[in-house]
């Protein structure tokens, strides 16, 4: 194993402008690690080694001649497989998508192309991107490198996995419910869900995927999904739900006092489920939050008691259009677990959309007020640390939950996360501590719409005066050479 | 709250044959619990028209 491989986007950016480390040697270390340790993981299982290799060769000629393009250049990274890449296969995890070969780059893939990123590969996710884990994908499992025999989290496991493996310093995920946030909580790493409008989603299949679904980083510190931020937002004209915000630069402050700062602990909804490992790792966050200078102001959104009326109708309304594929092919191109809840989809009427508009904008005006009286709210990321895959069953605070239950999916994986993609507001998810099992535990924090710079600063001083940081991996150390 | 034989039948009115028996046995639990989401949605009082409990969809045929 080779620890330049573990080194923050920004050592490593510094080592490769000072060329103290090639973009070539580093891309064909990543190369080896991944042909090491993925067979354990199945996080990365499409990629492309002769195109990488020409990039990280061209990114070398540029640096070399004195055209440094900025922290990503040379920097290898990865893309969801929901993402598209001009001239590779873009499946959804899905066998309808098997040989399905985009001609353009997502936007996201031109920004970081741009700025110098070398992209390896494409990572799995749970087909079509519908549910908090990544189990069913034309790929296979992806396994969780804290434990192999544990859930990634999803659907943007596979970028989960690889980012705590270091088989990429940076994957970019989606995220309707939880995508980004899950994945990154279960593998002790940080996923931002940015602002809805902030990153384009222009090359984001399917193209009619829910309105509540945002492109985010996946990185193993804040600061590296901060830099990640500097160059994925932006106003994009493709994509019809990107908005236009003033330009801001996402490093965080370097200071380590958090003085004037109100952070809202919620006193409903948020620890119901929680386990006492967690519920105690997140309020111990609380208190350092406090030493460090900011005030604890208790909160609630009542209209969340409802969320689970809500979710289901916005969700049939993201699936509806695979009824077809559900009904004629279904058999063969769709797992039956996803099949049967697109059918069940079809059975939502507009007057249960309407209706769960409103309880929406309910908690709308809720979230605006909470908003008045604190900066940003804390709470779990999930109530429970990743589960085992050969148990379906999972333990909250009540007792045990399915989660091969599409009811149980949603509320071991999604249920704390989601709320923010409903009110479209940032949320990043950073270690926070680990069980004692072993397995990390996530803290979220999430803030008002576009004060995304605020989010990551909180999260950036916690990390550094407070929480535990990344940690590299059991996994990682079997393959210690 | 609806009988295993309405679901059932209102499965068959949407899908017709193109569901067999063993799929049609399990989409019903899922439906089912998809009527039970629109009752308890149907269940809130959503008030008048203040700018509280309105929505940037305002249907006044679905608004007693």
């Amino acid at each position: 194993m080779n620890e330049l491989l573990f080194k923050s986007i920004h050592e490593m950016g510094a080592l490769i402008k000072n060329r103290k480390v090639s973009p070539v040697e580093l891309t064909q270390a990543t190369l080896d690690h991944i042909a090491e340790i993925d067979p354990v993981l199945n996080a990365f299982p499409v990629i492309k080694t002769e195109q990488a290799l020409s990039d990280a060769r061209a990114a070398e000629i540029e640096i070399s001649s004195g055209y440094y393009r900025g922290p990503f250049h040379g920097i290898p990274v990865g893309f969801k497989d929901n993402l598209s890449v001009a001239g590779w296969v873009t499946s959804c995890g899905s066998p309808i998508l098997a040989d399905h070969v985009t001609d353009s780059d997502a936007a996201v893939v031109e920004r970081l192309r741009d700025a110098g990123a070398v992209v390896i590969g494409k990572n799995n996710m749970h087909e079509w991107a519908l549910a908090g884990s990544c189990t069913y994908s034309i790929f296979g499992t992806v396994h969780n490198p804290w434990d192999p025999s544990r859930t990634s989290g999803g659907s943007s496991g596979g970028s989960g996995a690889a980012v705590s493996a270091g088989q990429a310093f940076l994957s970019i995920g989606t995220d309707a419910r939880a995508s980004v946030r899950n994945p990154a909580s279960y593998c002790g790493i940080v996923g931002h869900k940015p602002s809805t409008g902030l990153i384009s989603r222009y090359g984001e299949l399917p193209a009619t995927s829910a309105w509540y679904m945002v492109v985010g980083p996946l990185a193993r510190t804040v600061g590296d999904a901060a830099l990640a931020m500097n160059v994925l937002a932006g106003h994009d004209p493709r994509d019809p739900n990107s908005l236009r915000s003033p330009a801001v630069d996402y490093l965080p402050s370097e200071s380590d006092t958090l003085k004037g700062l109100r952070v809202g602990l919620p006193t409903n909804y948020f620890f119901d489920d929680a386990v006492p490992e967690v519920e105690s790792a997140v309020r111990a966050a609380a208190r350092s939050f406090e030493q460090l200078g900011a005030e604890i102001i208790d909160v609630s959104l009542p209209s969340l008691e409802h969320m689970q009326l809500i979710e289901p109708s916005f969700e049939s309304e993201n699936k509806g259009w695979l009824l077809n594929h559900a009904l004629h092919r279904g058999q063969d191109f769709l797992h039956q677990d996803i099949r049967f809840r697109i059918l069940a989809g079809a059975f939502a009427r507009t007057i249960d959309h309407e209706r769960a508009s409103r309880l929406l904008n309910k908690l709308r005006w809720e979230a605006q007020k909470m908003f008045e009286l604190v900066d940003v709210i804390i709470t779990p990321t999930n109530s429970t640390a990743a589960y085992k895959l050969d148990e379906p069953m999972a333990q909250i605070k009540g007792g045990e939950i399915d989660v091969e239950s599409a009811n149980g999916q949603s509320r071991v994986t999604t249920r704390l996360t989601v709320p923010f993609n409903a009110l479209g507001l940032p949320a990043i998810s950073l270690p926070c501590g680990f069980t004692s099992e072993g397995m990390p535990i996530g803290l979220q924090i999430a803030g008002r719409h576009f004060d995304d710079k605020r989010v990551l600063n909180v999260a950036a001083a916690y990390e550094r005066n407070a929480g535990p940081g990344y940690r590299q991996p059991p996994v990682v150390h079997k393959f210690n050479r | 709250m609806l009988s295993d034989e309405t679901i059932r039948s209102l499965i068959l009115e949407q899908f017709g044959s193109l569901l067999n028996d063993s799929e049609i046995n399990r989409l019903m639990p899922l439906v089912k619990r998809q009527y039970e989401t629109s009752d308890k949605l149907a269940s809130f009082d959503f008030g008048g028209l203040s700018a509280e409990s309105t929505d940037y969809i305002t249907d006044r045929r679905i608004t007693p």
